[in-house]
């Protein structure tokens, strides 16, 4: 039965695999970190910001990492900044110690604070959900053959290096705890209540919501910053 | 040959090309592509993130470059890695050959012709990974023959380790890994005992040696990109985003599509890549360009392997021909832009059976292994100018200027 050593050896391998495939699962999830409140998303941090910067800031500062972001607002806030803009293309071995994030971060703004989100690990996967307006311009606009834009019901999903990204017009539903960013930019054009009844009713659970008032996007008007701060009493439930 | 000279030749030739590789290599200024794979290499490590040069290849680069920059620093740790797998890849070539063809003048050949080609020479001494994959399927192939003769498990499991870290640098080192499963697998069934349970255990543990073993050491090269917070699922999706990217790449520079961009032109004409370095008051130019009188011969010395692995029945021949065969077509097929340096993948496959053709048609002459020797002088002395241009020293001499000049961008012209 010398040949019995060959199934021993197959099985070997076999667990190796399977044991390998386990193991990254379980260490890459145990690499998110979750609200400080609330690991389970039972209690949300609830945090008014006023620009994008401070946004950041914030979700450094409660150290959220690999994150599913759920954005609600007009804008993706995604542009990239070309890694050649942050370093020189002479700079020899030297580059070696250029600190790409923290160039990024100090260039952070509402044209690309998602981006960054993404980039600084706080998100792994970033949700944008549009007023159904906005979504259906998007909508007519992209899904092209080879435009890298998948079109699937009511979404749109496309990838950055790997990671998903989603827009829609619809609260998604999400078998784990999320961040939640609510811009001001999206209620220009939504009323607080249908929102928050919207958010109930999608069962979306979140252990970090922010509310940011976009003082740097100069497209916000005043009416959304006051829906927006609306949608905050609503959300601590003082309406 | 004597077979005792073989191993002090082989390690000859290493050393010239290893001194071919390394001249004046810290002096060579760093390109777009250096810069990119440094960046690439401390962003993957420090934060798992992919890019921003060549995110959608495997990561196994990013791995390499971090630990020699970590271990060496300056311009040796950024390019150690490809240097070492590079000078590596010429012994490899010549103890596979030995293996095939089971002599040791074809097998010292083949490893002279690939320690001369200027255009590996040209990217053994740039950072980017293009020199690992003849490297890692090389060894695979060397240890998957080791197996073959002597049956111990572990060196089919040292093979699969080898052809996963060749798949980790790149995908396409999953062809030569196909092939060799396919050999063996098609021997084992051939040569099957009586005994039926054997070869289905060794058929068994074949497959999980050479498909597993590869899986979960390319699964673990991601295990930065993992500790940013995926999972199993998102890993798939991006394996997804990877292939959609890398089966429709355009390149990243405009000036490639000026340069040779089609797999088929490889062994039909002299192909070249041109890398162009801004760096101090001069920009440097490595052109990198393929020896013709090596290139040139590997579609009839492809035939002549066929013909004779027909005549000969003989299954080494009949692998490496399969091996060159379904390594090369991918490239052919492919409708996006293939550029030269891929050609690495290929070439050792090509080199092998080259060599094995000139030996046996030249020894059959009366003068054979004076005519033999005169070919392999020209090889050297029309490597000679290609290698300066190949390591950026073109414009340095007024008899090259003519041929830098040829790869002045259109737009400068």
């Amino acid at each position: 039965m010398k040949y019995c050593y060959s199934y021993i050896w197959s099985a070997a391998i076999i667990l190796f695999l399977a044991g390998t495939m386990a193991l990254l699962d379980r260490q890459g999830k145990a690499s998110r970190v979750f609200g400080r409140r609330g690991p389970a998303g039972e209690v949300a941090v609830v945090k008014i910001v006023r620009n994008s910067s401070e946004l950041y800031a914030f979700w450094k500062q409660e150290r959220y990492k690999g994150r599913v972001l759920v954005h609600a607002g007009r804008y993706l806030h995604y542009v990239e900044i070309e890694p050649r803009d942050v370093y020189r293309a002479d700079a020899g071995p030297d580059v070696r110690r250029a600190n790409l994030l923290a160039e990024y971060e100090k260039r952070i703004n509402n044209r690309n604070f998602l981006w960054v989100a993404m980039r600084g690990n706080v998100a792994r996967r970033i949700y944008n959900v549009l007023p159904a307006d906005d979504f259906r311009k998007k909508l007519a606009g992209e899904g092209g053959a080879g435009s890298g834009v998948a079109v699937s019901g009511d979404e749109l999903t496309a990838d950055d290096r790997g990671s998903k990204r989603i827009l829609s017009s619809r609260m998604p539903h999400i078998g784990e705890p999320v961040l939640l960013n609510l811009d001001a930019s999206f209620f220009e054009t939504t009323e607080p209540a249908a929102f928050i009844q919207d958010l109930r009713a999608s069962g979306l659970r979140a252990d970090g919501i922010t509310l940011c008032l976009a003082e740097d996007n100069p497209e916000v008007t005043r009416t959304g910053r006051e829906r927006l701060a609306k949608a905050a009493r609503m959300l601590a439930g003082e309406n | 040959m004597n077979s005792k000279r073989f191993f002090p030749i082989v390690l000859l030739i290493t050393a010239a090309g290893a001194a071919l590789r390394g001249w004046g290599l810290d002096t060579q200024p760093l390109s777009g592509d250096d810069i990119g794979s440094i960046l690439s290499a401390g962003g993957y490590m420090e934060s798992g993130h992919l890019g921003p040069t060549m995110w959608n290849h495997p990561n196994l680069r990013n791995i390499l470059v971090y630990l020699s920059m970590s271990i060496f620093g300056g311009v040796w740790g950024v390019k150690a890695a490809s240097f070492v797998l590079s000078t590596l890849t010429i012994s490899l070539v010549a103890l596979v050959a030995r293996r095939i063809f089971s002599n040791v003048a074809v097998a010292a050949m083949a490893a002279f012709f690939l320690a001369i080609d200027p255009l590996h020479i040209d990217f053994s001494r740039q950072a980017v990974h293009e020199i690992y994959m003849p490297f890692f399927s090389l060894a695979g192939i060397y240890w998957a023959f080791k197996y073959r003769d002597e049956g111990k498990p572990f060196l089919l499991i040292l093979s699969g380790l080898f052809f996963g870290l060749g798949t980790a640098s790149k995908w396409d080192v999953a062809f030569p890994l196909a092939v060799t499963v396919l050999f063996l697998a098609l021997e084992l069934f051939k040569n099957r005992s009586s005994e039926s349970g054997e070869w289905l255990a060794r058929g068994i543990f074949l497959c999980c040696a050479l498909i597993m073993v590869p899986a979960a050491v390319y699964l673990l090269t991601f295990t930065p990109w993992f500790l940013r917070g995926y999972g199993m699922a998102e890993w798939f999706y991006l394996q997804k985003a990877m292939f959609i990217e890398t089966t429709t790449h355009g390149g990243y520079n405009p000036y490639n599509f000026e340069i040779d961009y089609r797999a088929y032109l490889w062994f039909i004409k002299p192909v070249s890549f041109v890398d162009i370095i801004f760096s101090g008051s001069m920009p440097k130019v490595l052109i990198g360009i393929s020896n013709p009188f090596v290139w040139l011969l590997t579609i009839p010395s492809m035939a002549y392997l066929l013909h004779k692995s027909i005549g000969e029945k003989c299954p080494e021949y009949t692998f490496l021909f399969a091996l060159f065969l379904f390594t090369y077509l991918p490239f052919v097929a492919t409708g996006r832009p293939i550029w030269a340096h891929t050609a690495f993948s290929v070439i050792p496959f090509a080199f092998m059976a080259t060599a094995y053709a000139l030996h046996n048609i030249f020894l059959r002459l009366k003068h054979g292994k004076a005519v033999l020797s005169v070919y392999l002088l020209i090889t050297v002395i029309v490597g000679a100018p290609l290698y300066l241009l190949a390591t950026g020293r073109g414009g340095d001499f007024d008899l090259l200027k003519p041929a830098v000049e040829l790869y002045r961008p259109l737009n400068e012209r």
